[in-house]
């Protein structure tokens, strides 16, 4: 029986941090960060042109870009604009959204079961987005708003990447050209999806307003840039492993 | 006080609430990074691989079993062949109050393998801890080694877990935790990635950093002497190995802990399951922290990273909640017209963000436990960790939720549940341990020195 199941394995002893590492991993935090810092507007620019190309390939009508500042050190940003769904207009239309999210989300619940605290936290923000929309229709955000609060949290995405790319990506590799090469593509991943993510966020609230934007702003905000940089870090580690392997592979037993 | 006041006292709270979070959250993910980087680096891991067979001290080894007829066999088969000299070896199998076929299968084994001694209790508390204090008490080994009836020790285990005891400070010792069912479930694949991370990585870290690996209660060993002078097991406690960790750290004992010590356990598959493990733990270390915090901190032999690290230790699932209320604080600031208007917005969206990206330190860790384990494959499942880690953040909020209620109301606590098995070897398959079914009851086959050994197992009265 135990013979079976305790199998011998090769493992690395260690991954020891040389200097070649640590100093490509500084400077390249340095350089990534620098040139998303000193090209941040044609940066913003490209990524409403990007998220307006996709609204308009989906024939969701824009009106135009609006200027919007985002903080001091970075100023401010062209924004696609485009009208947004209010609850007076067609309340019918926001209940028959309302229960279908919150039937897509139980039917989940049922379903998964690890994933059952996570929907639980998206109904609590999908329930508080109908509250505000009842009670307080003053409240709703313009697309705007939400690209403004999407764009300033991004926009320090982008600033802090290089330095989570340099230690999740750069120290975790063998050799320096890898990681170097896993943490560029991130950064350029990181940002084409953020555009990519903003124009479904505004397509759908375009079509349900407030309703469904915090579960949105959860799920696809941060909590996505988390995902990328996960499933970056999964797939380095796998090629890293193939290259240490090779390299100082031995027989624990 | 208007509208306007009672918002911007909210506005105060979110951001007071979100502060909280990012500074406790990024402690622990700094402690994490450090851990990693520290373990990556580590050329050689300190163990005590060379002392192996050296010190071969009289030995009890503890196994208490409630209804494990699944599984029982397998760990007694494994027990009796280590390599470990049987002169210098007892194995206590206690049949803690078991309703099923446990009590004949070491009856069983007992007759065939003197070295066995079975215990048979079937009154008194419930539990392991309760359970470990009578045999304890029926131990006569220097060191009590102890395994939970689904492991397999290997060959050399008990020879390796008893070598750290050379050094005399050691007062308990700690093997590592491996799920040999990592393939049945999504959930124990996940879990055996997160255990690889909590030993290869974190343990490891802190053995050689020389602060408190903990003593899980299982793949350990203790030392008696140590044992009597911090007052033995507290069967009051949910989780009585972290309770014995830090007592007697802060009674001047060191914790060992050896990575090449490979125990094999089973993870739990279902989320049910995991979900009641991690009430259990939850629950225990927070009682723990309140009742030891204090004494860890006062300790006179332990070094102020010693007491911080245990500290965090005791701490970690207060983070499940600091985590969900500095989300929910982050939601208020980012719906308030007024955070949005002014710059602190900004920095507060940015310190979530650094908070979000604060749970990377955990993923990390994975990473480089499978790295260092030299498995592809677990790596590939490090992303679907984070709907493991929402389940875990959930289950732990709730178990939080329900102690301190009952620290207020008086309630009890959720009581003691044995983790589910999913084995039925002994019986059921058995790669060598046949079964045959006769009139009234079953024939179990054991595979003893001297050949097949059988014996009749009831059938279960229900």
């Amino acid at each position: 029986m135990r013979r079976n199941l305790i199998y011998p394995h090769r493992s690395v002893r260690s991954l020891p941090l040389n200097g070649a590492r640590l100093t490509a991993a500084v400077l390249l935090s340095l350089v990534l960060t620098m040139a998303a810092y000193w090209y941040r507007a044609p940066l913003l620019a490209r990524h409403n042109q990007i998220s307006a190309a996709l609204l308009r390939a989906c024939d969701i009508p824009t009106e135009g870009s609006t200027q919007v500042d985002l903080f001091d050190p970075i100023g401010s940003a062209e924004v696609v604009t485009i009208t947004v769904f209010r609850l007076p207009q067609q309340p019918v239309r926001v209940a028959i959204l309302f229960v279908g999210a919150v039937l897509v989300l139980m039917g989940v619940y049922a379903r998964v079961e690890l994933a059952r605290n996570f929907i639980v936290f998206l109904l609590v923000l999908l329930f508080l987005a109908a509250g505000v929309m009842v009670f307080s229709p003053s409240s709703e955000v313009t697309s705007v708003e939400f690209s403004q609060i999407w764009l300033r949290g991004e926009i320090l995405v982008w600033l802090l990447l290089p330095w989570f790319s340099a230690g999740l990506l750069v120290l975790l590799q063998p050799t320096v050209w890898p990681g170097v090469i896993w943490a560029v593509l991130m950064q350029a991943y990181g940002f084409l999806w953020s555009a990519v993510r903003l124009a479904f966020c505004l397509g759908v609230l375009h079509f349900s307003g407030l309703l469904l934007m915090p579960l949105l702003w959860f799920t696809l905000g941060l909590l996505a840039d988390v995902l990328y940089i996960v499933v970056f870090l999964s797939l380095s580690t796998r090629v890293a492993g193939l290259q240490a392997w090779g390299r100082r592979a031995y027989w624990q037993f | 006080m208007g509208k306007a006041g009672l918002l911007a006292i909210l506005i105060l709270f979110a951001k007071v609430i979100v502060g909280i979070a990012i500074v406790v959250l990024t402690l622990y993910a700094g402690r994490h990074y450090g851990f990693t980087l520290y373990r990556l680096s580590l050329r050689r891991p300190r163990d005590t691989n060379e002392l192996v067979g050296f010190l071969t001290p009289r030995i009890s080894v503890l196994v208490p079993m409630h209804n494990e007829e699944g599984v029982a066999a397998d760990v007694l088969h494994a027990l009796v062949e280590c390599d470990y000299d049987h002169d210098q070896l007892e194995v206590l199998a206690i049949n803690d109050r078991s309703t099923d076929r446990t009590g004949q299968i070491i009856d069983a084994f007992a007759a065939e393998y003197p070295i066995i001694k079975p215990i048979h209790r079937t009154s008194g508390a419930g539990g392991k801890g309760a359970a470990l204090i009578d045999a304890t008490k029926q131990a006569n080994g220097e060191i009590l080694l102890l395994f939970d009836a689904d492991y397999f020790p290997g060959r050399a285990m008990l020879k390796m877990l008893v070598s750290p005891f050379c050094d005399p400070e050691i007062g308990a010792v700690m093997g590592r935790v491996i799920p040999h069912n990592s393939g049945s479930s999504l959930l124990s694949a996940l879990l055996g990635l997160e255990r690889a991370a909590g030993y290869q990585i974190s343990q490891q870290a802190r053995f050689n950093l020389g602060l408190t690996p903990q003593f899980g209660g299982t793949v350990g060993g203790v030392r008696a002497t140590a044992l009597k002078a911090v007052g033995g097991w507290n069967s009051d406690s949910l989780t009585e190995d972290t309770d014995l960790t830090f007592r007697l750290a802060a009674s001047g004992w060191k914790i060992g802990y050896v990575n090449r010590a490979e125990c094999y356990e089973e993870a739990p598959e279902s989320w049910p399951v995991r979900k009641r493990q991690i009430v259990r733990w939850a629950m225990g270390h927070t009682e723990c922290l309140h009742r030891l915090g204090g004494e860890v901190w006062s300790s006179r032999f332990m070094s102020r990273f010693e007491k911080l690290d245990a500290i965090f230790v005791l701490g970690c699932y207060w983070t499940a909640p600091i985590l969900v209320m500095g989300w929910l604080a982050s939601l208020v600031l980012l719906f308030s017209p007024q955070a949005h208007q002014v710059p602190i917005f900004a920095v507060a969206l940015s310190l979530v963000g650094y908070q979000l990206f604060g749970s990377q330190a955990t993923f990390f860790e994975m990473g480089a436990a499978a790295l260092l384990d030299g498995k592809s494959r677990p790596a590939d499942l490090v992303p679907l960790n984070l709907v493991n880690f929402f389940a875990s953040t959930g289950a732990i909020c709730e178990a939080l939720f329900r102690y301190y209620s009952g620290r207020i109301f008086g309630s009890p606590g959720p009581g003691w549940h044995k983790t589910k098995r999913y084995r039925e070897n002994g019986i059921h398959n058995g790669n060598g341990n046949g079964n045959g079914h006769g009139n009234g009851g079953r024939q179990l086959y054991i595979q003893g020195a001297n050949g097949l050994y059988s014996c009749r197992l009831e059938e279960r009265q229900q």
